[in-house]
């Protein structure tokens, strides 16, 4: 198959082409599905390195599983990014950080109404990166994936095991404990 | 006591920002890991279907196939003492195996004989009878 003509087939008929041998399906693939699973645990690691480690194990496994491969059944890119979250859950459990969930913290007294718009883009994004940080494991998983993955909550669903209702309250919870750490962080900047 | 954020459209538009840019930025497989997976799926793909052959068995000759076939050395070495002892019977002592047949030959009709008569005693009883 020509790897131009691999933009007609969906991922999971690139996966049977694949187990049987065609080795343009594995680099459609590899373009198609990489990227955003090195985004989505580069989000939820906090680190490009090890988010690159993950995905290269993530791979390998869809390489693995696809001769077994039942099309239909599930989404391939849902399949992997259920699996570069539990390697991504693993690798965070064994860093042993001792997180403090924003569930059991105080709230912000007074949370400011908007986040200074003097803050330049890098530190816009090193404050997103920390308050995603900050936010309980789920939360930040929920909030990765609806708003920045564009992924739909049945799918989110999926990936996590849980519910769509589940998903829906830890997207919100997530969105709104995130807004609460950037007022903080730009109240401590202005001060 | 703390108090509930309340999310305002302002808020709301800051964060959406935030997503849309970190969407933006999204790292790019860089080709170092392009070509580590490329490597992995290279590698898996030969594993597909690839069949473990079972050792050829190694040829034997017709006189090895044989002794394998009755049972190997053990079965052999039982046919040639078998064989030895049919050889001394025949040819250095006959008269033993001929006598033990007549004996054995008597014995036999002796028993036919007392069974035969039994059996006419009881039917000439019965004739009688």
């Amino acid at each position: 198959m020509a790897l131009d003509q691999s933009d007609r087939l969906d991922d999971d008929a690139l996966i049977v082409l694949f187990a049987n041998g065609d080795s343009a399906a594995a680099e459609a693939l590899t373009l198609r599905l990489s990227p955003q699973a090195l985004s989505f645990a580069r989000r939820l690691l906090g680190d490009l390195a090890e988010a690159e480690d993950v995905v290269q194990d993530a791979m390998l496994r869809l390489w693995r599983v696809a001769p077994d491969w039942r099309p239909g059944e599930a989404k391939p890119a849902t399949w992997l990014y259920r699996v570069v979250n539990n390697l991504c859950i693993d690798r965070l459990r064994k860093r042993q950080r001792v997180n403090v969930g924003l569930d059991d913290m105080a709230e912000p007294a007074d949370p400011a109404p908007s986040v200074e718009a003097r803050l330049i883009q890098t530190d816009r994004m090193a404050a997103l990166d920390a308050a995603l940080a900050a936010l309980p494991e789920r939360q930040r998983q929920a909030v990765i994936l609806r708003h920045i993955e564009g992924q739909s909550n049945p799918e989110i669903a999926l990936i996590m095991d849980i519910s769509v209702e589940a998903v829906e309250s830890l997207t919100a919870r997530g969105k709104r404990a995130l807004a609460k750490l950037l007022a903080s962080q730009k109240e401590e900047l202005s001060s | 006591m703390t108090k509930k954020l309340n999310m305002t459209p302002e808020m709301d538009a800051e964060l959406d920002a935030l997503f849309a840019q970190a969407r933006d930025e999204a790292p790019v497989p860089s080709p170092d890991l392009l070509a580590r997976l490329a490597q992995d799926a290279a590698q898996t793909q030969a594993s597909f279907g690839r069949v473990v052959e079972a050792p050829l068995a190694p040829r034997m000759s017709w006189w090895a196939q044989l002794l394998d076939d009755i049972g190997g050395l053990p079965a052999m070495g039982g046919l040639v003492a078998s064989a030895c002892v049919g050889i001394y019977l025949g040819f250095v002592n006959p008269d033993f195996a001929t006598g033990l047949s007549s004996t054995e030959t008597e014995v036999t009709a002796e028993a036919a004989g007392v069974m035969s008569h039994a059996l006419l005693g009881d039917l000439s009883w019965i004739e009688e009878g």
